[in-house]
């Protein structure tokens, strides 16, 4: 091609997948979690918007955001020094620290994936960890969820490969997702043993493609 | 910026977002992103957008290239610019992906074959009627000038210059890999990413990458080897460009691959340095056996 610099890093793709669902007038931005998180997710040197920080156990001193973003906070454990915070209640939280036609996106583990289900083998603390979540173990679930908070226009992806450096987000739906699974793993043939391939070929048409994606990433809105 | 993009789409007429879709979202590691909308999983429209490049030489591109070749590209929907955003638009296409290990089985091969010299034809019909066209040779010239201690370049350029008034210019793909290849369910094959299409006319270059590309998905870090999946007599014969031309051209299209990636990023870049300095090597050895 012509030109096609700048060349996008992992960290500035995951910013990017915090960006796409936003509009222009959106400048009020409620990050959950820490500053560390919010500079993951929103640039302070290119974004115009102004980013407030909020850990997750505290409690709001301010409302009428135009988003709030849960990086990762719904399904980590607590910090050493605070309890953890149930989903729900983040959830509840972002509701009402959005402005009505405000949006919330977030990305979390996906626990009912070969990932998720790994952790499980870290110890007590990891069990419980997946088990407090339970309510969004899934793509399925985190839709759930959202809706039972009170969002509406949702959308819910599964990231690929990773949330760290992300290539792709696929949609919770099942044929598409199916579709998209059962293309990847073609194109990717070579990467994989005979058996490794046969195995995903065979999760893919069963539908289960999405076992194989340790991260979900999520949007709605709050109604107007 | 997504609901900015589907705002344009909706307000073109392109894709009715009234019932349920999903929309796949590919990221990229340059500045443009695609995004492609299916209902019930079956893909219907496939768009790419950006805020930070235009895309209206892509877009004149991609019209060009489903005008040439109807039957092997996705169908040119449309191009708008709302400045800072630029969407384009085609028709997304159900396709099995092309890779190397695939295409040695003889009944992909066939396929694979059939549609490459089907492609290769119709490019040979529509090729630039002017045979004074080679401003891209100058480019590559000058781009190449910073390395004027690469004897691989010189002796790849030279060899180019040489060759270049006795070749018909022929608008190339410009980055025929198997990554760009599908086959449709009725064994049509299906080319995409015509980003580059007509950057340069040099028959026989998408030839040398989609080689090259197969190659190195079947042996990696071989590419220079002879790629057996390929009928390479029929396939020139298709671009009326003599074999053994092409066999002696290898050097020059790997730097003109080269030259088309300048822009990527180191990987791909060194990547391709790689193949010139094996090809200069395996060149070098054969017009010196001796040595």
């Amino acid at each position: 091609m012509d030109s096609r610099p700048p060349f996008a890093t992992g960290e500035q793709r995951l910013r990017l997948l915090y960006r796409l669902p936003l509009s222009d007038g959106d400048n009020r931005i409620l990050v959950v979690g820490s500053g560390a998180d919010a500079d993951s997710v929103f640039d302070p040197t290119v974004s115009q918007a102004k980013v407030d920080v909020i850990a997750p156990g505290n409690p709001l001193v301010a409302s009428g955001f135009d988003v709030v973003a849960l990086p990762g906070c719904l399904t980590r454990g607590g910090e050493a020094h605070s309890a953890p915070v149930p989903p729900e209640r983040l959830l509840e939280l972002a509701f009402s620290a959005l402005r009505p036609g405000g949006l919330v996106v977030g990305h979390l583990d996906h626990l009912l994936s070969v990932h998720g289900l790994r952790r499980m083998r870290q110890g007590p603390f990891a069990i419980g960890t997946w088990f407090r979540c339970r309510g969004l173990v899934s793509g399925r679930k985190c839709r759930e969820a959202l809706v039972q908070a009170g969002f509406a226009e949702l959308d819910c992806f599964y990231v690929e490969p990773r949330i760290e450096a992300p290539m792709a987000l696929i949609p919770v739906h099942p044929q598409a997702a199916t579709r998209h699974f059962l293309s990847a793993i073609r194109r990717t043939r070579g990467q994989y043993s005979a058996l490794g391939f046969g195995l995903r070929m065979a999760l893919a048409r069963a539908r289960l493609g999405g076992i194989l994606q340790p991260h979900l990433l999520f949007w709605a809105r709050r109604p107007c | 910026m997504l609901s900015d993009v589907l705002a344009i789409v909706v307000a073109e007429g392109w894709f009715d977002t009234t019932p349920p879709f999903e929309k796949t979202i590919y990221l990229s590691q340059g500045s443009a992103q695609c995004v492609l909308l299916s209902r019930n999983g079956e893909p219907e429209c496939f768009i790419k957008f950006t805020n930070l490049m235009s895309l209206a030489a892509e877009a004149e591109r991609m019209a060009r290239s489903f005008e040439c070749f109807p039957h092997q590209t996705p169908r040119f929907i449309g191009y708008a610019s709302r400045p800072p955003l630029e969407v384009l638009a085609t028709s997304a296409v159900t396709f099995c992906p092309v890779t190397g290990q695939m295409m040695l089985a003889r009944r992909n091969r066939a396929a694979v074959c059939a549609g490459l010299e089907r492609f290769f034809r119709c490019m040979r019909e529509s090729q630039t009627a002017n045979r004074a066209q080679h401003g891209w040779f100058a480019g590559m010239c000058e781009y190449f000038s910073g390395h004027a201690a690469d004897s691989a370049a010189a002796i790849g350029l030279a060899r180019l210059g040489d060759a270049l008034d006795s070749l018909a210019p022929m608008a190339q793909h410009g980055d025929l890999v198997l990554n760009n290849l599908g086959l449709r369910s009725n064994a049509e094959l299906v080319i995409f990413d015509w980003e580059d299409y007509g950057a340069v006319e040099l028959p026989g270059l998408d030839l040398f990458t989609l080689e090259n590309s197969i190659q190195r998905d079947l042996v990696p870090g071989r590419s220079h080897a002879a790629v057996p999946a390929l009928d390479r007599r029929r396939l020139c014969e298709a671009l009326g460009l003599p074999l053994q031309l092409y066999e002696s051209l290898r050097l020059s299209y790997a730097l003109t691959f080269r030259y088309l990636k300048r822009n990527y990023n180191a990987e791909v870049r060194d990547r391709l340095d790689d193949v010139i300095e094996r090809l200069a090597s395996v060149q070098g050895s054969a017009a010196n056996p001796s040595g």
